[in-house]
């Protein structure tokens, strides 16, 4: 992925994987200058951030299920017209 | 010395990593909060990649990673705030990458044969570069070249979106726009706008390169 040349799509399905730091080095780079200059998916991957931080606060590990949910939650949805 | 753009509050832009609370002492970058990778700062020129809230003069230990757009060490703090980079300072530059996406448009627009709507890119003022722009769009049609075109384009997106979004997405625009510029292929125009953000960074916030 190229930082000149991200999409709001193709950044919002690597949030989980940033959040969780799996995300290769060139592509952590372009996911975060794609979130300094687009507001929407900087308010997205905070949210994605918030709920992690909570569920890490469990007693208990959080089910698959949920984190799978969650994982689609942050997946692109396709946009109207 | 290097500098790190941090959010309104000194937090960190992706972490919420809280630098505030370490008041100018050593952070190591092992702490649960920061990234796996280090702490993140900025040579001069990395500057426009990471625009934020807040500009700091931060201060790395050895040994610092040079990356392509940013460096990377182990430990870091916090010395001083840019007290320059304000509100207004931001302001100053997006509208100063409005009118560099206006240039590259008018000379697009010049090389098209289009010199009277190239001369009024460049003359309005800001306030009436909307209405000139719209203007000018449609008389593109078949008399500019693609790239005048989608640069027209560009400066019009930059236009709408200089009251509401912040200076690091009219920067990036604006360098989107030049890479729509006709010349030579190996000629990296995305990269030669963001070297003039810099320069521009540097002169207007005297900061000193010593590195």
């Amino acid at each position: 992925m190229n930082a000149s040349d991200t999409r709001c799509d193709v950044v919002s399905t690597l949030i989980m994987s940033w959040h969780v730091g799996s995300l290769r080095e060139q592509d952590r780079n372009a996911f975060e200058q794609h979130l300094l200059f687009c507001p929407p998916c900087l308010a997205q991957s905070d949210k994605v951030g918030l709920a992690l931080t909570a569920l890490a606060e469990l007693p208990v590990d959080p089910p698959p299920e949920l984190l799978r949910r969650l994982a689609e939650r942050t997946a692109p949805r396709p946009r109207g017209g | 010395m290097y500098w790190k753009f941090l959010r309104g509050g000194a937090h960190s832009p992706f972490t919420g990593f809280s630098w505030a609370s370490r008041g100018g002492v050593w952070v190591t970058a092992d702490a649960a909060e920061l990234c796996i990778q280090g702490i993140h700062a900025c040579r001069i020129a990395d500057l426009p990649y990471w625009l934020s809230d807040e500009l700091w003069e931060i201060e790395l230990a050895d040994p610092v990673r040079e990356g392509e757009d940013k460096v990377v060490g182990s430990r870091a703090r916090l010395v001083g705030r840019v007290v320059d980079w304000t509100e207004q300072m931001q302001r100053d530059l997006s509208e100063g990458c409005v009118r560099r996406t206006g240039l590259h448009a008018a000379e697009e627009l010049r090389a098209s044969g289009l010199s009277e709507e190239a001369a009024a890119l460049e003359a309005g003022s800001l306030a009436e570069l909307s209405a000139v722009v719209v203007a000018i769009a449609g008389r593109l049609p078949g008399r500019a070249s693609r790239a005048a075109v989608k640069l027209c384009g560009y400066l019009q997106d930059a236009i709408e979106m200089v009251d509401v979004y912040p200076v690091a997405t009219i920067a990036y625009i604006a360098a989107r726009a030049a890479n729509q510029r006709s010349g030579p292929a190996a000629t990296n125009y995305y990269v030669l706008e963001r070297e003039w953000q810099s320069g521009w960074l540097a002169e207007n916030l005297r900061l000193a390169a010593d590195l």
